[in-house]
């Protein structure tokens, strides 16, 4: 038997084997400083017991009863703070008419008029998914230009987008800049007013399935804020399960590149290996996955992708968690997937359409608060609309999810042409100048990967802010 | 599904009181408040930064609990459930409050507070310094380790428990629990040489 330092904690816990017990002690008689280690976990662990029990200021009971009710009369049912209150009401409906139904049966907050708050709330979401289906339904055939983007550009009905993002090199290449400007559609708020309308429903992942295609891919790790050349080869194809993705499918190069050999000043996104982060809606709990758990089309345009500093992750992982009322805490399921060095971590979330759009939705709108803080910025949606290039596209976004005024970035910063074969480049992605605070980027079908409730949120660590680029 | 059915059929107190909430049952919810507040708070209390903020951290906990109550599958107990859900809350709550401010200074409402009797106000001072600074030693540990440390130290769990509540392996439980014990001594020692360094000076 070897001796391991925890053995010490496990012993003043009484809880080793009885042989384990007697191969300390017998270790201990001849390693006084190990005793002196003893010593000083027991005085601590006396110590943290004799914590004083405090206990409510105010009657508990009181205090949750009306938090509860204020819950219930605020359209910030999942907590989305600081969002548009006609946003966040809508993309709550569901979960806040769940809330109700158990708030409902577990009518034992008593003292506070859960039955008449409840009724109003309800009519009031109906009231607004009604209304957000009737101004869909009135703007789409009041503008022409609207239908004829529309018409062109999709067979299914409209879809709401969440912002406007940059097509890639290839697609500006092949499409005017009219056609290539997103059309102004509702909110995403809309579609959660009345998610029946996109068909969605709770889905359980059930399990996952590798794709072949997938090692064709690589992250766009150490290139991505240097600019290299978005046809040369730092990214490369990975193995399956390292899970490397090539930059060049992400379709976000400066147009400003560097040459394809330059090495990253830096910034270091991790690239390899990966994990996936998979959310079991059914059962709340987490798994990890070496493979990704759908087409790789769908996970890079699909997707949110977040650039953050390393130390910032491990929070964004834990705020997804909790708005999807995850019954399992989650740190230790990214933390075992993220091990000891940063990696870029792939969350997969299957769940109903309203959460979806709850959640794409509060990162959104966090990343307007931020934007406004003194405090290092959560997201920065400003990326978008850097991305896209042109102050009308900016305009359009800035209309939806109030977006900064994107001012600090050139237009050559657009994202370039993506050159994979195998994939369709998202061309969306544009580069963040700096990740001393997170960027948010959203894939160019994020809509339609809301209205299915199949999201990927693709979190990729940076472990030092990157400078500014000198071209 | 009707939530009272995912529920298994051989319930304790409390998976019968959840169940009687999830029926509407007047009282019910409220006896789970009242049977868990406290314990919760004492526990909260070790993971966050203040007292307010523990008190902030349990009623969201007891109100997403509250909006959730439906998706508790009585897989585990409802104290561990709630806990687990009072644990994001507070990690997050941290963080939120890291980025808040730049050192670890004291907030105001971190200090102890005012008492009328004193029977040995010098006692009673050291005392409250020596919590506040286990407190504040708690605070700065890794929240994987921090959490570990409350579950055993500050709620008396065994091992089992804790590897139930947090889904990691009993032997994960130990390194981490010894890695926070280490970790919060060295902080204390720190504290210690620094105090005694500046006297010093």
């Amino acid at each position: 038997m070897k001796f391991e330092e925890s053995m010490l904690s496990g012993y003043l816990d009484n809880e080793l084997t009885p042989e384990e017990r007697v191969f300390v002690e017998r270790y201990l008689e001849s390693n006084p400083k190990d005793r002196e280690t003893l010593r000083a976990l027991t005085s601590i662990r006396d110590n943290l017991a004799s914590l004083p029990l405090e206990s409510f200021s105010t009657n508990p009971v009181e205090a949750i009863r009306k938090r509860i009710a204020q819950e219930l009369a605020s359209p910030n049912v999942n907590g989305l703070q600081g969002a548009d209150s006609s946003h966040s009401a809508a993309l709550t409906t569901n979960a806040r008419s769940a809330s109700l139904e158990t708030a409902k049966s577990a009518s034992s907050i008593s003292q506070v008029p859960l039955h008449v708050t409840k009724h109003s709330a309800r009519t009031l979401w109906v009231s607004l998914a009604m209304a957000a289906v009737v101004l869909l339904v009135v703007g789409y055939f009041a503008s022409p230009a609207i239908r004829n983007v529309a018409v062109s550009n999709r067979v299914d009905p409209p879809m709401p987008h969440v912002a406007v993002v940059t097509p890639s090199e290839n697609s500006v290449a092949n499409n005017s800049p009219a056609d290539s400007v997103a059309m102004p559609q509702p909110p995403l708020a809309d579609v959660a007013a009345d998610p029946s309308a996109f068909a969605p429903s709770a889905r359980a992942m059930k399990g996952t399935t590798a794709d072949p295609t997938f090692d064709a891919m690589s992250i766009p790790g150490s290139r991505r804020m240097v600019g290299q050349d978005a046809q040369g080869g730092v990214g490369g194809s990975g193995a399956v399960g390292e899970l490397t993705i090539d930059d060049s499918t992400l379709g976000a190069q400066p147009s400003n590149a560097q040459p394809s050999n330059a090495q990253p000043s830096n910034a270091q996104p991790s690239n390899s290996p990966s994990r996936f982060l998979v959310y079991h809606a059914e059962s709340g709990d987490w798994s990890i996955e070496l493979e990704p758990t759908s087409n790789p089309a769908d996970y890079l345009e699909r997707s949110l992708v977040i650039d953050m500093p390393t130390k910032q992750v491990a929070g964004i992982i834990d705020w997804v968690a909790d708005q999807l009322h995850t019954e399992r805490a989650p740190a230790d399921s990214y933390q075992s997937a993220l091990g000891e060095a940063p990696q870029t971590l792939a969350i997969y979330v299957e769940t109903d359409a309203s959460q979806a759009a709850s959640l794409v939705q509060s990162l959104i709108q966090i990343s307007k608060t931020s934007s406004d803080s003194s405090h290092s910025k959560l997201i920065n949606p400003s990326a978008l609309a850097r991305g896209a290039g042109d102050q009308q596209r900016a305009g359009l976004a800035a209309s939806h999810v109030a977006l900064p005024e994107p001012t600090d970035l050139d237009a050559t910063e657009r994202g370039a042409g993506a050159t994979s074969s195998k994939l369709a480049p998202p061309g969306n992605l544009a580069m963040a100048k700096s990740v001393d605070s997170p960027s948010l980027i959203l894939g160019t079908e994020i809509d339609q990967a809301v209205q299915q409730g199949k999201l990927w949120i693709i979190i990729r660590p940076v472990t030092q802010p990157v400078t500014e680029k000198t071209e | 599904m009707n939530p009272a059915e995912s529920i298994p059929c051989e319930l304790d107190e409390d998976g019968l009181l959840v169940r009687a909430a999830c029926q509407g049952d007047s009282g019910a919810f409220d006896a789970l408040v009242q049977r868990h507040a406290d314990r919760l708070l004492r526990m909260v209390r070790s993971l966050t930064h203040s007292r307010e903020d523990a008190e902030d951290v349990t009623q969201e906990a007891f109100t997403s609990a509250f909006f959730k109550l439906d998706s508790f599958a009585g897989r585990s107990s409802f104290f561990t459930w709630l806990y687990r859900i009072a644990l994001n809350k507070a990690i997050s709550r941290r963080r939120l409050r890291r980025m808040e401010t730049t050192h670890d200074g004291r907030t105001l409402d971190a200090a102890p507070p005012p008492t009328d009797s004193q029977p040995s106000a010098e006692t009673l001072v050291q005392r409250d310094e020596e919590i506040a600074k286990l407190r504040l030693a708690i605070n700065r540990l890794e929240p994987d380790r921090q959490s570990v440390l409350v579950l055993r130290d500050v709620d008396g769990k065994d091992y089992c428990d804790i590897a139930d509540i947090l889904n990691i392996p009993i032997g994960t439980v130990r390194s981490r629990l010894h890695r926070a014990r280490c970790d919060l001594k060295q902080i204390l020692d720190a504290d210690v040489s620094a105090f005694k360094g500046g006297a010093n000076k």
